[in-house]
């Protein structure tokens, strides 16, 4: 009978469990333009091929307080969780911008983009997770502090840039349209390009080392050398956009993607 | 780090790679300059004197041997270029002018008002030595050569650059306490 | 021991020359006599002045001057090569007329076994002068792009391809370092803040380049610019920008890693 009863309860839970997190989603019509997403602490964003952006996250945020049952999180910043899902959706044009309303939210809300959308993100606080990006060919812009940066199966153009975290990033192909610049202060770089890859590489850490298993030409400017141990330029495959990793106190890796 | 050396791009140049000056001008510029200054103490001169080194080597770059040093060649092209400038403007240095503009602009904030007068007055008793002493001072202790660096530059041997030092040193440190 | 003696002793004690036993000959010989000790604070004196190198930076009219010097000799090299081929095929025809004397046809048959290596060397220089009449319009060209794409707000990296054209120029001029410095300063993106520094530090020979890198550890609050700023400006041994190094380490706002890496450009700096 305990067992029963114990089983029930878990039974329970999974549905209210479940039941929450399908209504848990958000969705928007955006085919081109830009997307903003601002302190938002733990996302993942995903490039898709339809018409719309989806926001989904597993967090019941304030329906998890009884206390809070039937109001809604509002901020200093006259921001106000119109979405149901702890974060204020603006849509002007065709820009869209996400806030977190919430300060302490620990759920990890995924976006799916569409593929022709420029994506900025960024986050000042020290409360950011981990941010995984895939599948994504449009123009990525990232600026934040504490959060790493994963990124996966893109092809710039990007700018990435943390204080504390460290960034990887395997890219499926290096769009030529233009540059890509990986930065950090204390995290390490790895990064993983296609073999074939056409690029200009410039490579610095001033405190830590560089590595690569590619087959890097080194520049030449007017037929001298420019290297160093902690500052590498050169090119791949005879050269192409201009790719820069650099990190003031942690290593940089780059290899070649098996 | 550029990875050639002086010699090796210098090598380049002779054999008419012209726009290769551009490196070595990069290097050598500033040094010369200071050089320049410490010995005439006049700014405009010290510019026209550097071009003026840097033109003789484009003109003179096929007889430069690759065994000799390349620091020494630019430094002994320097002094005569130096003693063409004497013999041609037989003005020396009476005129305190120059060297007050001169220490006013080498001023840095950091330094203290003390230090400040008396390197006025050091360069007001450079400005008193004779040219060759003047040039041994500047060389061995204003540009920081080595005395074997020196000695291949005048031709001749580390002990009489040695003793050349010593006495201008001397000679300075008389004028410089006669003038306190 | 004669007087010049000792000051050349003294002064090797001073430049630290000599050996350890002259060395304690030498100091004890200080403590003992006042009228040596007097002689070495004098030396001393002198020679501390003057290992104060303090280095002055000409102004740009001296690489101005340079640069076009260089151009005039290029080109002077080029038409020199010309005319050398020109003369040579006056002198042929000539050879073909037979109307020749002497020394010419020493001359011409000399001319002649040279052709090869001329041509060679003229093939290879042929496209020097056209590369300095157009440097000019180069520069133009390259400053109209820098600046065009520094003005599109919406994509951080085209303009930090902008600001990577600047840094394919060989030489710099006021307006494109007027540009960067204003990015670096007032861009809302770090990657293209930082392209800007880099391109700068290529340029960083100007003094106004290192006022500027000087002046921004004022203003800096970004972790990363500040660091980078710190790393170059020991880099170029700026002992002028110790006082806005340690202003940064004075900063409550400042984050732990940059007061230590502006504690470390203080200590290399001094």
């Amino acid at each position: 009978m305990k067992k029963f009863k114990a089983l029930a309860i878990i039974a329970s839970f999974l549905l209210v469990y479940t039941g929450s997190v399908s209504g848990q989603e958000y969705k928007l019509d955006l085919s081109s333009g830009k997307i903003r997403i601002n302190e938002v602490h733990k996302v993942t964003i995903e490039g898709h091929n339809e018409n719309f952006v989806l926001i989904s996250t597993t967090d019941r945020g304030h329906h998890n307080s009884e206390r809070a049952r039937g109001l809604r999180p509002i901020n200093s910043l006259g921001l106000e969780d119109n979405s149901g899902i702890g974060l204020a959706v603006d849509k002007t044009g065709n820009e869209v911008e996400i806030n977190s309303v919430s300060r302490h939210r620990n759920s990890r809300y995924t976006i799916l983009v569409p593929k022709d959308v420029t994506i900025s993100y960024q986050n000042s606080s020290n409360h950011g997770g981990p941010l995984q990006i895939k599948n994504v060919q449009s123009e990525l812009d990232v600026t934040v502090r504490f959060n790493s940066v994963h990124l996966e199966n893109v092809s710039g153009p990007m700018t990435i840039n943390t204080v504390h975290g460290k960034i990887e990033a395997v890219f499926s192909q290096v769009s030529q349209k233009s540059p890509i610049s990986l930065v950090s202060a204390h995290g390490l770089i790895d990064v993983a390009l296609p073999a074939d890859t056409k690029a200009k590489l410039r490579l610095s850490s001033d405190h830590g080392e560089i590595f690569s298993d590619m087959k890097i030409e080194y520049e030449k400017s007017g037929g001298l050398h420019k290297i160093s141990s902690s500052h590498v330029n050169g090119s791949l495959n005879g050269g192409g956009i201009d790719i820069r990793l650099s990190s003031n106190h942690g290593n940089i890796y780059l290899r070649t993607k098996k | 780090m550029d990875l050639y050396s002086d010699e090796e791009i210098m090598v380049k140049v002779k054999n008419d790679q012209l726009a290769l000056m551009k490196p070595l001008f990069d290097r050598y510029h500033v040094k010369l300059y200071n050089f320049f200054l410490r010995l005439t103490f006049n700014e405009d001169v010290s510019k026209d004197l550097v071009q003026n080194v840097f033109y003789r080597i484009i003109k003179y770059r096929k007889s430069y041997n690759p065994e000799y040093k390349f620091k020494s060649w630019i430094y002994q092209l320097a002094r005569n270029n130096f003693a063409d400038h004497l013999k041609k403007n037989k003005v020396m240095f009476s005129d305190f002018q120059e060297v007050n503009s001169l220490t006013v602009e080498t001023e840095t904030a950091l330094e203290s008002l003390e230090l400040k007068e008396k390197k006025q007055a050091l360069y007001e008793a450079m400005a008193q030595l004779p040219e060759d002493k003047r040039e041994i001072l500047v060389m061995s202790r204003f540009q920081g050569l080595k005395y074997e660096e020196i000695s291949k530059i005048l031709d001749c041997s580390v002990g009489a650059v040695k003793v050349k030092v010593h006495r201008a040193i001397n000679q300075l440190k008389e004028v410089y306490f006669k003038n306190n | 021991m004669d007087t010049s003696d000792l000051t050349t002793m003294l002064i090797d004690y001073i430049d630290g020359k000599l050996d350890r036993d002259q060395t304690v000959i030498i100091s004890k010989k200080i403590e003992e006599d006042a009228e040596v000790a007097k002689e070495y604070h004098r030396l001393k004196e002198v020679m501390g002045i003057m290992q104060s190198r303090l280095v002055q930076q000409p102004d740009k009219s001296l690489e101005a001057g340079f640069m076009s010097m260089l151009e005039d000799e290029i080109i002077e090299l080029d038409h020199t090569l010309e005319d050398l081929e020109k003369s040579i095929h006056n002198k042929k025809s000539r050879i073909i007329g037979l109307n020749i004397s002497g020394p010419w046809q020493i001359a011409a048959s000399v001319i002649l076994v040279m052709i090869g290596a001329v041509i060679g060397m003229y093939v290879i220089k042929s496209g020097h002068k056209e590369e300095i009449s157009s440097l000019k319009k180069e520069i133009d060209a390259t400053k109209a792009v820098v600046i065009r794409s520094l003005e599109d707000q919406s994509s951080a990296s085209q303009r930090i391809m902008g600001v990577n054209a600047a840094f394919e120029l060989s030489e710099a001029d006021d307006e494109i370092i007027a540009v960067l410095v204003s990015t670096m300063n007032k861009d809302n993106n770090i990657n293209v803040r930082l392209a800007a520094i880099e391109a700068l530090y290529r340029f960083s020979n100007e003094p106004a380049v290192k006022d500027a890198f000087i002046k921004a550890l004022t203003t800096e609050k970004e972790p990363v610019i500040q660091m980078t700023l710190i790393n170059i400006l020991v880099n170029l041994k700026e002992n002028r920008a110790i006082n806005n190094m340690q202003k940064i380490i004075d900063d409550v706002e400042t984050i732990k890693s940059v007061k230590d890496e502006a504690q470390l450009g203080i200590f290399k700096l001094s």
